[in-house]
């Protein structure tokens, strides 16, 4: 006999489950969730699985949400992101903030988020995987045109991180945007020198090469200009610009061959 | 009146053994099908698996790049005098292993990532745009293409377009 809608029908039950074991189970069943491909049937059953054996595992609703948001499910992703954040905001509001912040270009709720986050952990630098929130909220700044604070949070991040784990650690784009900043204001001298900073730590980002080309060339050294856009571009072919972990978003003021050919041609016509 | 008792004898029934109903996800999450708008003659090459645009090395998207896709619809798109709108609309669709598009899913969200409707003129004026674009690549598998569902996001606040993401 056939029956097509018996896998709406569920008679797993939990009722010999003590709490404790509910939520051990629960947690279980979203680790396994996590080793099988985000977003294929059984890694939502499972993390359903989860949420219904403990509906207060707030790591299992985040989860889920994540799928959602990455395809395009934003209605989805905020309800089961709501449903995390009220369990523990401490865990996942910062956390929100950077998806507003990359996925909707919503700097004002994301600095919302992360300024939230840190009145709940007082004298804490919170961490979203390993980006400080002072990072972000440098990057949220930058995306208001508040130039002042955004350049006061990215200071704050390299002498924390500085001091804390050293340089090795530092996301390197913090320089970046810091030389952006002052290319904006046409403060050209500042920006080479911030930049220049930058590469000493790291070398093989083709934003910051391209933003040096700029300075320079802004204050007429346009050969040092050409150089410095020719490593750009060097770079770029190799694929080392600045770009989100699996590309499913654009980081803010994305890099584009465009335009370091633009910049070269400009270089060039003035040599 | 038989077929109301028969429903309440049977929700009473699985009820008392604890049954209860679950979400049988029998597709990936986000999956489109051919229910969705657009090209009636659009086919997938391969209906049984359908990938998310970023699941390779070689993901699915705009052919000349994200800054030309912002030039096009930057360029084209007109508010028609409509100030009044603002949040997230979305079209989700599929581009097949020809880089062909279609099955498209329209998604209207506020600002707060509430479901609302915005003016159609804007809905009807972004969704033409993007079915007159060309130049898609599909998702690649080493030297083989293949069909995904992949989606563009346009946040619009008062009218104007500010941002195409993701």
């Amino acid at each position: 006999m056939s029956c097509v809608s018996c896998d709406r029908l569920s008679n797993e039950t939990y009722h010999h489950l003590s709490e404790n074991e509910k939520r051990e189970l629960s947690s279980k069943y979203t680790s396994l969730a996590g080793r099988i491909a985000q977003g294929s049937p059984k890694n939502i059953k499972l993390l359903e699985k989860a949420i219904r054996l403990d509906p207060r595992n707030d790591a299992a609703w985040v989860n889920l949400g994540e799928t959602y948001l990455q395809r395009g499910l934003y209605a989805e992703w905020n309800k089961y992101n709501d449903k995390a954040i009220q369990l523990n905001p401490k865990e996942w509001q910062a956390r929100r903030g950077q998806d507003k912040l990359f996925f909707f270009r919503d700097y004002a709720g994301a600095l919302y988020d992360l300024d939230i986050t840190d009145t709940l952990t007082v004298g804490k630098t919170d961490y979203i995987y390993n980006t400080s929130v002072d990072y972000l909220r440098g990057l949220c700044y930058y995306g208001l045109k508040n130039h002042d604070k955004a350049t006061e949070y990215f200071n704050l991040y390299l002498k924390t991180e500085n001091e804390k784990t050293g340089s090795k650690q530092l996301d390197k784009t913090a320089y970046l945007y810091l030389g952006m900043i002052e290319n904006y204001n046409q403060n050209y001298s500042a920006a080479i020198e911030i930049l220049s900073k930058g590469i000493g730590e790291y070398d093989h980002l083709a934003d910051i090469y391209y933003q040096l080309a700029l300075a320079h060339f802004m204050i007429g050294e346009a050969e040092i200009a050409d150089q410095q856009i020719n490593k750009a571009l060097t770079l770029f072919n190799q694929k080392n610009y600045h770009k989100s972990q699996f590309q499913l978003y654009e980081v803010i003021d994305q890099l584009y061959l465009k335009n370091i050919r633009k910049l070269q041609a400009e270089i060039e016509c003035f040599l | 009146m038989r077929f109301c008792a028969f429903i309440c004898m049977g929700l009473t029934f699985l009820a008392s053994c604890d049954y209860y109903v679950v979400n049988p996800h029998r597709e990936i999450v986000g999956q489109l099908s051919e229910s969705g708008i657009g090209n009636p003659d659009f086919e997938p090459c391969f209906k049984e698996n359908i990938f998310p645009y970023y699941y390779s090395r070689t993901p699915a998207g705009f052919s000349p790049g994200k800054d030309s896709l912002r030039t096009y619809y930057l360029s084209q798109y007109d508010n028609k005098g409509i100030v009044s709108e603002s949040g997230y609309l979305t079209f989700r669709f599929v581009i097949n292993c020809k880089g062909d598009k279609g099955w498209y899913e329209i998604k209207q969200l506020g600002l707060d990532f509430n479901e609302k409707k915005f003016n159609s003129i804007l809905v009807d004026q972004l969704l033409a745009l993007t079915e007159d674009l060309g130049s898609w690549a599909p998702i690649r598998f080493g030297d083989t293409e293949f069909d995904s569902f992949i989606h563009l996001t346009f946040k619009i606040s008062n009218g104007e377009l500010v941002e195409i993401l993701p």
